[in-house]
């Protein structure tokens, strides 16, 4: 307590301290300003009520903690104001109180994340176990498909095949072997040869499943396959010409890339129908899928005889499948047997060619063996065989009189019986030696009597436009534009003698090494006579095929325009418009589908040059360009 | 109220239920007695319906100079010492139980009031178990102040639960309470009040309680608090 009385005075009044005197008669002896204004007593009044040490006393807005002390025969009161420390202490209660709220959700929607994450690893053990069960039936189902069509392999599965145990059963057995393989890879590593072996085999199994066939086993390049079982199917002969004619043609399409030092290599296969065991052979160590008997033995003795590029099919086998296969007969002499027997050697479905995409057309640079080598025809004398076209083969041969090279088209052995091909054959020659264009390969001499009958023609140096694309994928548009027009101009100038060509397509094109188009092979052409080739049989590469080509409608220049369109799409885009697993399934695209959209098909296809296609090859001929005139117009414009 | 299966936000809406009861208490410690009641009749669960909690209290740490006359000859007589003023207790303030005896602090055996110190907090089994669960700052709790903690983030409110009550070495008097009463799971929710004293309710239950349904239990301390703050700030501890 301060004696001097002016320190007093100034507590009293100036302070901020809030204290009172109490004497001992309840009245204040004497209380600061600050005591004055907080509770409204003056000294000398009675003090307020509640005094008490420790009490809270609230003076309107503000609260007050009460502290005393004992002085001479007063108490001295002090009033702490806390009200800034209760409004703190609100927020703290308040802020308590929602924070613990949160937390509380915080925590229970953790444990209920925790418990989720329980149920998501169980269950992730319940997908593992699931997994491993479906691992299991994989590998059994990857088993089953080394040997079986996946449809087949996935009944077996589902349980709904018939046993494998052995039994007697009606099938159409299947041999097949590269000719002279051995040979072949004599010289390649043994990884190449792994590597070509693996290609071929899987696409001769993908051809044989397609078909829902059975694939015993490989030997090398032998293939030995059944049609019939496990699955009963009422058409296993047609099934397994069908597949040996497929099996031919994906050989002669894929010979360059498998054999590239070879490309005259071919497949010869046996086709036998009858009654052979099948099932499973073997111990409880190994068990085989195979077929045994006596007529397996005979579809191997056929494909032992076959020739290179021969389908062979029994007398059996042709019976059931003549009405639907084109087909020669041949004596064969089976080993075993002391006198030939007559087969069929198959050439294709009827009505239909084969759609071998044989690349070999007068491709001069990459000569293949020439069996006829030195024969002499007429005035030329043959040096090589350089191609195959739609009737017969091609051969580089020597003019000794003007000592140039030439280009000899011999008709087949086969087809030089039927004399209605022979008339064909020569008036191709005929309507093409009427030609006279820089774009189309010039004829300078047709046989006459000589058999088998033959044409000379304009021998061009340089490759097909085939190969072209083979080797550079698409094409720059200038250059794809500008061939274009060469092939518009060389088929304007067949149109004005009303020739249509009928297989324009890339392996029709040739190139000369200054980049010159020489069409050849017309062998399909219509001419002015409609009779050779009649109306409802489809002659052609679906590729590049015209919808009322593919119909077996009848057709003119629009058709050729159509598969021009095709040819430049290709050399555009770097494919063909339409591809599919068969011949049908193409023409069908022809005939039914639209243009695959232009976003789709790369940088080329500027929406100028997508028109110009999709008119080429509007599905009805009335949409497409109405002369060569106008298409070669709209080409200069793009 | 099931505490074998709590919604979020009903403790703290039966609480609030309470709350009007608590302006009439007269003190914190009447107050507290209701809360322990209330839950006590409250809380049922089964098919039947049956009472959970065999015992409910409710606690609040006091400087022994805050204690009743009876907790401070307990704390003397119980333990033996002779605290100074500031020497803070964890008081006895509320109880409802199976048993008649559980209903009255004054008889309550060895809980009446519990010294709060270092050895206390971190070695009495429930007590220590109970603080570390909620997160309680124990300087704080046992008035050596403050300072920075590099161990954890302390909590002010939080959860006490032990699932498996018999066998476990944090629940005491297992053969005189815990297994003759079926005491099944032991749950408490806490909160520290803004002077630094800390308040629990714990409850004994017959029924097994899983953590995950016990979590809704966390704000209800800080939402008893909240209501009874007036009573507290007052210093109306207890009544009479």
């Amino acid at each position: 307590m301060p004696d001097d009385p002016d320190v007093l005075r100034a507590l009293l009044e100036d302070g901020k301290i809030a204290f009172a005197v109490r004497g001992t008669d309840g009245r204040l002896r004497l209380a600061s300003r600050a005591f004055r204004e907080a509770t409204g007593a003056e000294a000398g009044a009675a003090a307020p009520a509640g005094l008490e040490e420790g009490a809270v006393l609230r003076f309107g807005e503000r609260q007050f903690e009460v502290w005393t002390s004992p002085l001479a025969a007063g108490v001295l009161v002090g009033l702490r104001d806390r009200t800034e420390l209760v409004a703190l202490e609100d927020q703290i209660w308040d802020q308590q109180a929602r924070l613990s709220k949160a937390y509380a959700e915080l925590s229970v929607r953790n444990e209920k994340l925790r418990e989720h994450e329980a149920q998501l690893h169980e269950a992730n053990r319940g997908l593992e176990a699931k997994v491993q069960e479906q691992l299991g039936l994989l590998d059994r189902s990857n088993r089953l498909m080394r040997y079986l069509s996946p449809e087949i392999a996935n009944s077996i599965l589902r349980g709904e095949a018939p046993d494998l145990a052995p039994k007697k059963r009606l099938i159409t057995v299947l041999y097949a072997d590269l000719a002279r393989f051995d040979e072949l890879v004599a010289e390649l590593e043994s990884e190449e040869v792994i590597e070509l072996l693996n290609d071929y085999r899987r696409e001769t199994t993908a051809i044989i499943f397609a078909n829902g066939g059975t694939l015993d086993k490989f030997i090398t390049a032998r293939i030995l396959a059944f049609f019939g079982d496990p699955v009963p199917q009422e058409d296993h002969a047609a099934r397994a010409v069908r597949t040996a004619l497929q099996l031919r043609d994906k050989v002669r399409q894929s010979r360059r890339r498998w054999f590239p030092a070879a490309t005259h290599v071919d497949v010869q296969i046996g086709v036998h129908t009858g009654y052979a065991t099948v099932g499973n052979v073997g111990s409880e160590h190994r068990v085989d899928y195979t077929v045994i008997g006596k007529n397996v033995a005979l579809a191997d003795a056929l494909q032992r005889e076959a020739a290179p590029g021969h389908v062979l099919a029994s007398v059996r086998t042709w019976e059931i499948v003549k009405e639907q296969f084109e087909g020669t007969e041949v004596q064969v002499a089976l080993k075993g047997s002391s006198r030939p027997v007559p087969a069929y050697q198959l050439q294709g479905v009827r009505g239909l060619p084969s759609v071998s995409g044989d690349q070999e057309t007068l491709v001069a640079g990459s000569p293949t063996a020439a069996p006829a080598a030195g024969r002499r025809l007429g005035p030329y004398v043959v040096q090589e065989k350089v191609g195959q076209g739609g009737m017969g083969t091609v051969y580089k041969a020597l003019d000794e009189r003007l000592q140039r090279a030439v280009a000899v088209k011999v008709l087949s052995p086969e087809l030089s019986a039927d004399a209605k091909f022979v008339s064909r054959f020569k008036r191709e020659a005929q309507a093409l030696a009427a030609l006279n264009s820089p774009h189309i390969a010039q004829i300078y001499f047709i046989s006459d009597k000589e058999t088998p009958p033959f044409f000379a023609m304009e021998f061009v140096e340089g490759g097909t436009l085939r190969k072209l694309l083979a080797d550079q994928g698409r094409l720059p548009l200038g250059r794809a534009l500008a061939l274009g027009g060469q092939i518009a101009r060389g088929l304007q100038t067949a149109a004005e003698k009303g020739i249509v060509h009928r297989d324009v397509k890339p392996e029709n094109v040739m190139l000369t090494p200054k980049g010159q188009v020489k069409i050849t092979d017309f062998g399909l052409f219509k001419g002015q006579d409609p009779g050779l080739t009649s109306q409802g049989i489809v002659m052609g590469t679906p590729l590049y095929m015209s919808p009322e080509q593919a119909r077996g409608e009848e057709v003119d220049f629009r058709s050729d325009i159509y598969s021009l369109g095709a040819t430049l799409f290709h050399m555009l885009v770097g494919h063909p418009p339409f591809r599919g697993e068969s011949a049908l399934a193409v023409m069908r695209k022809h005939e039914e589908e639209d243009l695959p959209v232009v976003s789709s098909l790369g940088p080329n296809l500027s929406p100028a040059v997508y028109g110009v296609l999709q008119k080429m090859m509007a599905k009805d001929k009335e949409g497409r360009f109405a002369s060569y005139e106008m298409l070669l117009e709209a080409l200069e414009g793009c | 109220m099931d505490l074998t299966a709590l919604d979020v936000g009903a403790p703290e809406a039966f609480v609030e239920g309470l709350a009007p009861g608590f302006k009439t208490a007269g003190s914190v410690q009447a107050a507290c007695d209701g809360l322990a009641s209330g839950l006590y009749r409250a809380c049922v669960s089964g098919p039947s319906q049956e009472r959970s909690l065999v015992l409910s209290r409710v606690y609040l740490s006091l400087p022994f100079a805050s204690l009743d006359s009876g907790g401070q000859e307990f704390a003397r007589g119980k333990f033996g010492l002779s605290p100074a003023p500031g020497d803070r207790f964890l008081a006895l303030m509320g109880t409802q139980g199976d048993d008649a005896a559980w209903n009255d602090r004054a008889t309550s055996s060895g809980h009446r009031a519990i010294p709060l110190n270092r050895q206390t907090v971190t070695t009495v089994p429930m007590l220590a178990r109970c603080f570390q669960q909620i997160g309680f700052d124990l300087d704080i709790v046992i008035g050596t102040g403050g300072g920075i903690h590099l161990e954890g983030v302390s909590r002010a409110f939080g959860l006490f639960h032990v699932e498996n009550a018999p066998g476990s070495p944090f629940i005491p008097a297992q053969d005189d309470f815990v297994r003759p009463r079926g005491v099944r799971s032991v749950v408490g929710c806490g909160t520290m009040l803004p002077d630094g004293a800390v308040s629990v309710w714990i409850g004994f239950s017959r029924h097994p309680i899983r953590q995950q349904a016990a979590l809704p239990l966390i704000p209800m301390m800080p939402g008893f608090w909240h209501a009874v703050q007036p009573l507290y700030r007052r210093r109306a501890i207890f009544a009479g």
